[in-house]
């Protein structure tokens, strides 16, 4: 009878940790299939960038650019931008990720996301056991991975028939704009933010999808000047 | 270069950048700046990315319509409620209500 897998309870607090989130992840995990399928790009290819990038934002901006014909090395780029953060987490959890055994070390940053790395580090405060913070890791990561892996593949499956007039279209600008208003938590962030959304539009006549990248790096120094 | 092959360029330079500093065990320390820049990038990406959808379109300038309404009101909820699921609702919502009034 026991088709619960035996998992050990740290693992399981972890999960319960970032149950709640989980949760919040499936309408963006449902939204992104239906962007693939409205798409030109082929539907299980949609589906795999969810198994192998693992990060909605940066999958989202790059199926948008793909779709509306960016090189690839913009498309690419963009992506891998929106993916920046990652580094700061990989700093934040390096010293307890240091103490893990090699073949963890390496395998468990491929489930980092934004949720993960804020429960682990949370947790590390008072948690300093390194195989119970890599149980408790491996716990809080996969809640979230499983829910954006299967809630994607619903959303493809089930997404094609949507009518035009559901205005889907919207969801793509709605989806990144749910995202980066947590992400203002200070006066940088907010002239980062502004500056970057500004100069895209500015730089919109330039080619190839570029106005993005542009747009991004001017927010950003528009940011570091008033943070100094 | 296919699609399929970007989505794995993303896939590598992304595990990349998720175990970059955990691979140099804190044998870098990030410079001040760095990560005051990095903590920037997210919130500058991703308004860059909102102001393309909602303002660009086929080479130009997107006139208004109902989807910059619903994306203010989606901005006060999300603003309000921090919560992606509520933020989406609204603004679905509300777009589908300005399209059904003005469109």
């Amino acid at each position: 009878m026991a088709v619960v897998p035996r998992l050990s309870p740290e693992t399981w607090v972890g999960a319960r940790a970032n149950l709640p989130l989980a949760i919040a992840i499936v309408p963006f995990a449902l939204v992104y299939g239906v962007a693939v399928t409205e798409s030109g790009i082929v539907d299980w290819v949609g589906g795999l960038a969810s198994i192998v990038v693992v990060a909605g934002a940066a999958q989202l901006a790059l199926v948008d650019l793909i779709d509306q014909g960016a090189p690839w090395v913009v498309a690419v780029a963009t992506a891998l931008v929106v993916n920046a953060r990652f580094v700061m987490y990989s700093g934040a959890l390096s010293a307890a990720f240091g103490e893990f055994p090699r073949r963890s070390r390496y395998s468990l940053p491929f489930l980092m996301t934004d949720q993960a790395a804020a429960a682990a580090i949370l947790h590390f405060q008072k948690e300093l056991d390194p195989t119970k913070r890599r149980r408790f890791y491996f716990g809080a990561a996969s809640i979230m991975v499983i829910p954006w892996i299967t809630g994607t593949w619903v959303g493809i499956i089930f997404g094609g028939g949507i009518p035009d007039g559901l205005q889907l279209g919207f969801a793509i600008p709605l989806m990144f704009l749910a995202l980066l208003v947590p992400t203002i938590r200070e006066r940088s962030a907010l002239v980062a933010a502004v500056v970057g959304g500004l100069i895209t539009v500015l730089a919109q006549p330039l080619p190839f999808s570029l106005s993005i990248v542009v747009g991004a790096i001017a927010g950003i120094i528009a940011g570091l000047m008033v943070k100094r | 270069m296919t699609p399929l092959f970007q989505v794995l360029l993303v896939g590598v330079g992304t595990y990349l950048l998720r175990v970059s500093l955990v691979a140099l065990l804190g044998r870098v320390e990030v410079p001040e700046r760095v990560s005051d820049a990095l903590q920037l990038v997210t919130p500058a990406v991703l308004a860059a990315l909102v102001a393309r959808g909602l303002f660009i379109e086929e080479g130009g300038i997107r006139s208004l319509d109902p989807w910059h309404g619903a994306a203010l009101t989606a901005a006060v909820v999300a603003w309000r409620t921090k919560s992606v699921t509520w933020t989406l609702i609204a603004g679905m919502a509300s777009v589908w209500a300005l399209s059904a009034a003005f469109g």
